[in-house]
Order: C-alpha cells, then structure tokens, then sequence
C-alpha cells in the first residue's frame, strides 16, 4: 500500500515538473545565425526555399539553407538551430548513412578554436565530400556525443551551461568536392557562427 | 487470473513513460536504419509475455519492483526536461523489465535493450553498418536467452 503512494506521488510530481519546464525557453541562437550574411567582398549567397517535407519538420526551427558562391565555386550551406526543437538535429553521418552513403574516408579540417569533420562519401557510382561541425559560438567540434551532453545540459541548467550548439553543414553545390581551405577562408562569417 | 497482476500506479507510470517514446515508435516506421527496431523490440518483451503467461496461470506471483519503476520514472523526467530521447527509451526498458522477478539475469536484460534502440545503430555504424541487423539480434538474445531458459525450466518443474 505503502508502495502504491509512493508511485503516485512520483508520477504526479514528474507531470508537473514534465509540464512546467516549458514555460522557462531557452533563449535560441538566432542572433548569431543573423550575423551570418548572404553576401561580402568575397562571396555572395542566396536563400533557398524549403520544400514541403522541410516546412513540416523544421517549423519553429531557426535554419539557414543557402548556397553561397565563392570565386568560382558554389557551396550549399546548411546551418541548424536545434533550440526549439533539438530532434531535428541528427548527427549528419547517421543521416548519410540512413541514406545509402558509405564513408570512404574522415579528416578533420581545422577551425578557429576547435575543428570540422570533412567526411568523404560515396553510394553507387556518386561520390562527394561534406564538412560539418557544430559550434557554440566558442568553439568548434565535429562530435555528436558532445553535442548531446552539450545540449542536455544546456536544458537541465535552463542554459546556464551556455549557449546552444549550432549545426553547420557545408556540400558541394552541383560538384562532388571544393577546395575547402579556400571555402573557410573566404566565407570568414561561417567561423564565428 | 492472479488478481495483483495490473497495479494501478505501475501501469499508469508504464503509460507515461511509453507516451514519451512516440519518437521511438516514428523511428522504426519512418528511419531506414531503424526499420527492424520493432522486431527486435517484440523479440526484447518474450520475458515479459512468458513470464505473465506463468503469472495467470499461477505458478509465479506478480511484483513489480518499486526501485526500478521509480528509477524508470526518474530517466524518463530527464529525458523529457533535458530533451535527449535515449533516456526516454532506457527508461521504458527499465519500466518493462521492473515487471520481472528480481536477479542477475535483469542486469543483462535491460542492457540489452539497447538492440532495439536508435543509439544501438548510431554506434554500430561507425564501425560497418552490414552488421547493424545481426548485432541487434545478438545484443536481444544475450538478454533474453537467461530468461527464456529459465521459464521453460519453472513451467516444466510445475507441471511435474
């Protein structure tokens, strides 16, 4: 008997704490997602418009899908604020995969405090090459662990462990590679997301 | 029928928990990589089915373990304020398996539900994704294996 008050009391504490967690938001990554332009002296870009399938899994989402084009390569560029709804951000080499991509090789490309993941994929006869990280706007890594220990925390301390990780996502725009040296270095917004 | 075999409390916390795993559930349908997670899944509850299949017939009594369930409950409270799913799933195993009799075999038994879950393939794949179905089935059976034996065991040692 004893046991089934204990129960009770559990369950009904966990609904009002599952319930009132929502009303403290967290505050998004928008401003930082801002202050990346869609053109400088080295580069120009252009938004692209979800389709139908994006609309209904990024509502409310903040996101950044644009190709950028830089000298005379092309880049699309996909940047991925999981602040309001964090399942939307998968770690990409799991949705490669999910996708019929095998991984032919991983190299890290070094960034401003931290460092990019350059993931070489091939399915069939196609092949590309794809960089992502994730940054909190501090610094830089290419791991989805550390992205979910980052994130769950951010959410358990109501943020006050810091800033949301942002996911950034750079392919090739109609090509298979790109000199991403030359990429990083002339699209200097995309370091400081 | 043994008449303590639903507890109010337990099967209403089994329900919350279960609520919070709709991703789950929308994985298995919808993620290529997680398209044998619900048969894994089945395969993971045959504790559970032949263990109340004992309990109505009366050979064995129901006793849901408070700590576990409370354990489950806690997870599941995090995985919802701290939005990370895997904690959900764990604590749905942990529910689940709360409803066996208490021994060494429900360690490997809750470890083992990892077979049915996203994380199993997220890092299977790292390694070679060809693998992915057979690992799960391995994962699964090291967890219910000790069980089932152990069932069949009980049921014939009754009917003697």
């Amino acid at each position: 008997m004893k046991d089934k008050k204990v129960l009770w009391a559990a369950l009904a504490i966990v609904l009002v704490l599952g319930s009132l967690w929502q009303y403290f938001p967290l505050p998004d990554a928008k401003g930082r997602m801002d202050a990346l332009p869609l053109s400088g002296s080295t580069f120009s870009g252009e938004d692209v418009a979800l389709n139908s399938t994006e609309k209904t899994l990024f509502a409310g989402v903040n996101l950044i899908k644009r190709i950028y084009t830089i000298g005379a390569q092309k880049c699309f560029v996909t940047v991925l604020d999981g602040t309001r709804n964090k399942h939307v951000v998968h770690d990409p080499f799991y949705c490669f995969t999910g996708g019929g991509w095998h991984l032919e090789e991983r190299r890290q490309i070094p960034l401003l405090k931290g460092s990019a993941d350059l993931l070489v994929l091939s399915r069939d006869t196609q092949r590309k090459e794809v960089l992502v990280w994730f940054s909190d706007g501090q610094s830089r890594h290419s791991s989805a662990l550390r992205y979910f220990i980052q994130t769950t925390l951010r959410r358990l301390t109501l943020g006050v462990s810091g800033p949301e990780p942002l996911l950034v996502v750079i392919q090739p725009y109609q090509a298979t590679s790109l000199d991403w040296n030359a990429v990083i270095e002339n699209l200097p917004p995309l370091k400081d997301l | 029928m043994n008449s303590k075999a639903f507890a109010l409390p337990e099967i209403g916390i089994l329900i919350y928990i279960t609520f919070q795993c709709t991703e789950l559930f929308n994985a298995w349908l919808k993620t290529p990589l997680e398209r044998y997670g619900w048969l894994i899944f089945v395969i993971w509850l045959l504790p559970l089915f032949f263990h109340y299949v004992r309990v109505f017939k009366g050979i064995v009594a129901h006793k849901a373990s408070t700590p576990l369930i409370l354990t489950a409950l806690g997870l599941s409270l995090i995985g919802s304020l701290g939005t990370l799913n895997t904690l959900h799933y764990t604590g749905l195993a942990m529910a689940l398996a709360s409803f066996l009799p208490p021994s060494w075999r429900l360690i490997s038994y809750v470890m083992s539900s990892v077979a049915w879950m996203p994380a199993f393939s997220w890092f299977v794949i790292k390694l070679n994704a060809e693998y992915l179905l057979p690992l799960r089935f391995a994962c699964v059976s090291f967890g219910i294996i000790p069980y089932i034996l152990q069932s069949f065991h009980e049921t014939i040692a009754h009917e003697r």
